[in-house]
């Protein structure tokens, strides 16, 4: 990375003042919540090798074929329904996405549409959009209440037959056949719907590659998976061994790909150094501002919170099957920000901010001399022993070399595919 | 041999018929040069996007033009040389607004609608009155005069309408100020609608009633004085009794050159501190072709980060975020263009009426004659005066 480039980047973000949250962000989180995702059940008809609850890994309250009752999800939506008539939310009529998570969700369709019923019957002023995970083994059973009620399906298969392998049932038997039949009838019966509302989510491990999956997705369905990797966090230390030989890593996967180029460019933010480039120039070329507000700060002077961390609820709400609450599906249940038990909500707000704010405060020391504190993407949730006494080390901690490579890696990647630059400036909008 | 001119990533480089400007927005330098067709070549592949900002050149192939180009950004810091072409990059400033409204409506899972209350930052009521004079509140907050004014009550059934979490600022311009119980009762409920409230009265109106309620308030007092008997009358006894100990701000209102130096010597004389000089129009061409209007030598004095250079090319620093309530009832985003709504109307449908008619918000110098000169992002946005004047820009150069 040529030194003069290097000398921008550092000196435009010099000033960095540590920043707190407080609890009127949450309230306005909240108030603006754009998605609240239900684990219904912790049931599954799959019992997927690499399953983000099964034997690899820890930290997630014991899978026990649990099905959320309906006055659980009615008590949450009671408690938010006064916050949403109490203050106006910053969009007219906001949209807010009501996910069904498992498990396998379709396991529990009465509760479903028991949710479904509810919010039409209430008039809120609000757009709820239902959206589901599901591995459709049961689709062809319900797609017909899908469609009318117009679900968003984030459907799970991970590319071909062989592909699909670690996804079988609890006889071991591959789910490929049957998944792929019912998403077939899908397509075949509602086709506009299947065009507008269905998109796929393959897991990239050592039985499929990136390339196979993508060409496996067009050829079959005409569409454009997103790609994840294998849960790196919380690993049982007895199955190391099995997670190493399973994971893939989707940047070696896609270049090993025959067109890598050409599956980059269709990959666009999903191929991680796009992605990655993506948060380098919204965050350093100090040419990127979230709204037409922030012209009016003066970022150089401005207090900020350095971490990846969604704040509480900004993006959305996850409930257990336990009725814990917390702020994604992603991080471990036991850092549950509240519960739903049979007396209401017990969503403390005060509590939620000092909490966060504690975990802020343990890696305060570390975050003010990590360089690449402004486009930070560690989740606090994810450090081993943030909950701990001990201190936390960051995994995403950046020193001077550290950052100086990332920001020259960033560039050259940026050098090598220039028409990048006008595309995410210009194209990209946000969640 | 081959070397790569790269302009920095502060560097604007803006051409326009034939001429060309070169702006830093870390050190401040400008300067322009002819924009001849021998440089026409070497600037648009510099500005080219995908060239990041970095051309190829051979020196030896330069025309004396493009040397002086070239040499002129080297020694000016706009830019710099290298040998090295695999390392040459920077990040040209391609301004990315996420909720961009262009860009918003281009993209149809989104809408132009999402989180706009946040754009509502400031309401500015002007109470109405008896107030019979010019009508300066169609350029700066000044007494609006009308036979009926805002009841109490219509001001704060206005205020929970319209309220959001998002509205930081609240102004009252007065009019009269009839009853000091109004003046009271106000306050708190505007306290609590705002985190800052501030009152413009006029300085003939104060009596010392009502300088002393308004002092005891802990709310921010701007004095509009203006340079008439009564005004000066008042604004002297105002501060003979306050002397060196002034609790209120001041706007003093110029039209000449005469009333400038009255100002200046009266701000000098009383040790004041916290006031403006705000220029008014009021057929006084020649003082503000003199005083007002930007000349080559102010604009060259202008320092303005990136971040400004953007908000100047997005949107009206000086009008965006803000809504006027007239005594009429009607909702104005500009005083000097039809109104966008009523104050029984949601806020959201006024920031969406605004958004979509414009009259204020977004309005930059986009048009004849600054979109055909180089110093366009450098001027201030288009403000009042441009409309009381009937002209587009402020400045002696177009």
């Amino acid at each position: 990375m040529n030194s003069q480039i290097l000398v921008y980047v550092k000196n435009h973000y010099k000033v960095m003042i540590f920043r707190k949250i407080n609890p009127t962000e949450i309230y306005e989180n909240l108030l603006n919540l754009k998605q609240i995702t239900f684990e219904v059940t912790d049931a599954c008809n799959l019992k997927c090798n690499y399953c983000g609850y099964g034997d690899m890994y820890f930290g997630y309250d014991k899978r026990e074929s649990k099905y959320m009752p309906f006055h659980q999800v009615r008590l949450l939506f009671d408690y938010l329904f006064v916050i949403w008539e109490k203050d106006r939310p910053a969009s007219e009529i906001p949209m807010t996405y009501i996910s069904f998570y498992g498990g396998e969700p379709l396991l529990n369709m009465n509760l479903i549409m028991a949710v479904v019923q509810y919010l039409d019957q209430r008039h809120i002023n609000r757009n709820f959009v239902f959206s589901m995970t599901t591995n459709a083994v049961l689709l062809d059973r319900y797609m017909d209440y899908l469609v009318a009620h117009d679900f968003h399906l984030l459907i799970s298969l991970d590319g071909d037959k062989a592909a699909q392998s670690y996804r079988s049932d609890i006889f071991g038997r591959n789910s490929f056949d049957k998944v792929y039949k019912n998403v077939k009838i899908l397509q075949n019966l509602y086709p506009a719907f299947f065009m507008n509302n269905v998109n796929f989510n393959s897991v990239l491990h050592n039985r499929n590659s990136v390339e196979g999956i993508m060409t496996f997705m067009k050829k079959e369905f005409n569409k454009r998976p997103s790609i994840s990797e294998l849960n790196t966090s919380g690993i049982k230390p007895d199955k190391l061994e099995e997670f190493e030989k399973t994971f893939r890593n989707k940047m070696e996967s896609l270049m090993l790909s025959g067109n890598c180029e050409k599956i980059s460019e269709e990959l666009f933010l999903s191929d991680p150094r796009t992605h990655e480039l993506l948060l380098f120039l919204f965050q350093y070329s100090g040419n990127y501002f979230k709204d037409y507000n922030s012209l009016f700060i003066d970022e150089e002077n401005f207090t900020v919170t350095p971490t990846g961390t969604c704040t509480p609820f900004g993006k959305r709400m996850f409930v257990t099957v336990n009725g814990k609450i917390l702020q994604c599906e992603k991080i471990d249940h036991a850092f549950a920000l509240g519960k739903i038990s049979e007396e209401g909500v017990l969503l403390d707000l005060n509590s939620v901010t000092e909490k966060y704010n504690y975990y802020l405060e343990k890696m305060e020391v570390q975050c003010k001399s990590c360089k690449r504190k402004k486009s930070c993407i560690q989740c606090l949730y994810f450090i081993p022993g943030i909950a701990k006494k001990e201190k936390p080390v960051c995994p995403g901690y950046m020193g001077d070399a550290a950052f100086k490579y990332y920001a020259a890696s960033c560039m050259d990647y940026l050098k090598n595919h220039p028409h990048l630059y006008a595309k995410i400036m210009n194209e990209v909008i946000m969640e | 041999m081959k070397q790569v001119l790269i302009l920095f990533p502060d560097t604007f480089l803006w051409l326009k018929d034939n001429t060309g400007l070169l702006y830093n927005a870390k050190s401040f330098k400008k300067d322009g040069f002819n924009y001849t067709t021998a440089l026409r070549s070497l600037c648009s592949a510099l500005l080219f996007v995908d060239n990041l900002y970095t051309i190829e050149i051979e020196p030896e192939n330069l025309t004396a033009e493009e040397v002086k180009f070239v040499d002129l950004v080297i020694r000016k810091k706009y830019g710099f040389i290298t040998e090295h072409p695999a390392k040459a990059y920077s990040l040209p400033p391609v301004l990315s607004i996420q909720n961009d409204i262009k860009k918003m409506e281009l993209n149809l899972s989104r809408s132009v609608n999402e989180n706009i209350l946040k754009y509502l930052t400031t309401l500015t009521i002007y109470t109405g009155g008896r107030f019979p004079g010019p009508l300066y509140y169609r350029q700066t907050y000044y007494p609006f005069h009308s036979e009926s004014r805002l009841e109490n009550s219509e001001i704060l059934n206005f205020l929970d309408h319209i309220h959001s979490r998002y509205i930081k600022k609240i102004n009252i311009v007065f009019s009269r100020i009839e009853a000091i119980n109004f003046l009271i009762s106000l306050s708190g409920k505007l306290k609590a609608a705002a985190p800052k409230v501030v009152y413009y009265c006029h300085v003939r109106e104060l009596s010392d009633n009502i300088t002393s309620i308004l002092t005891q308030l802990d709310i921010t007092t701007i004095l509009i004085c203006e340079y008439e008997p009564a005004s000066l009358t008042a604004l002297r006894d105002f501060l003979e009794y306050h002397r060196g100990l002034h609790p209120f701000e001041f706007n003093f209102l110029i039209r000449s050159q005469t009333e400038y130096n009255y100002w200046e010597h009266l701000v000098s004389q009383y040790e004041i501190k916290l006031y403006k000089y705000i220029p008014i129009y009021d057929n006084n061409y020649a003082f503000f072709n003199r005083f007002v209007f930007l000349n080559k030598e102010d604009i060259n004095s202008v320092a303005l980060s990136k971040r400004i250079v953007f908000a100047h090319q997005s949107v009206n620093i000086n009008f965006f975020g803000e809504l006027i309530l007239l005594p009429d009832g009607l909702v104005y985003s500009n005083v000097n263009k039809p109104p966008i709504g009523c104050m029984q109307d949601s806020p959201y449908d006024l920031i969406k009426n605004e958004l979509h008619k414009n009259y204020a918000w977004r309005v930059i110098r986009d048009q004849e004659p600054c979109s055909e000169c180089v110093y366009q992002w450098l001027c201030p946005s288009p403000g009042q005066y441009e409309l009381i004047l009937g002209k587009n820009n402020l400045c002696t150069l177009k």
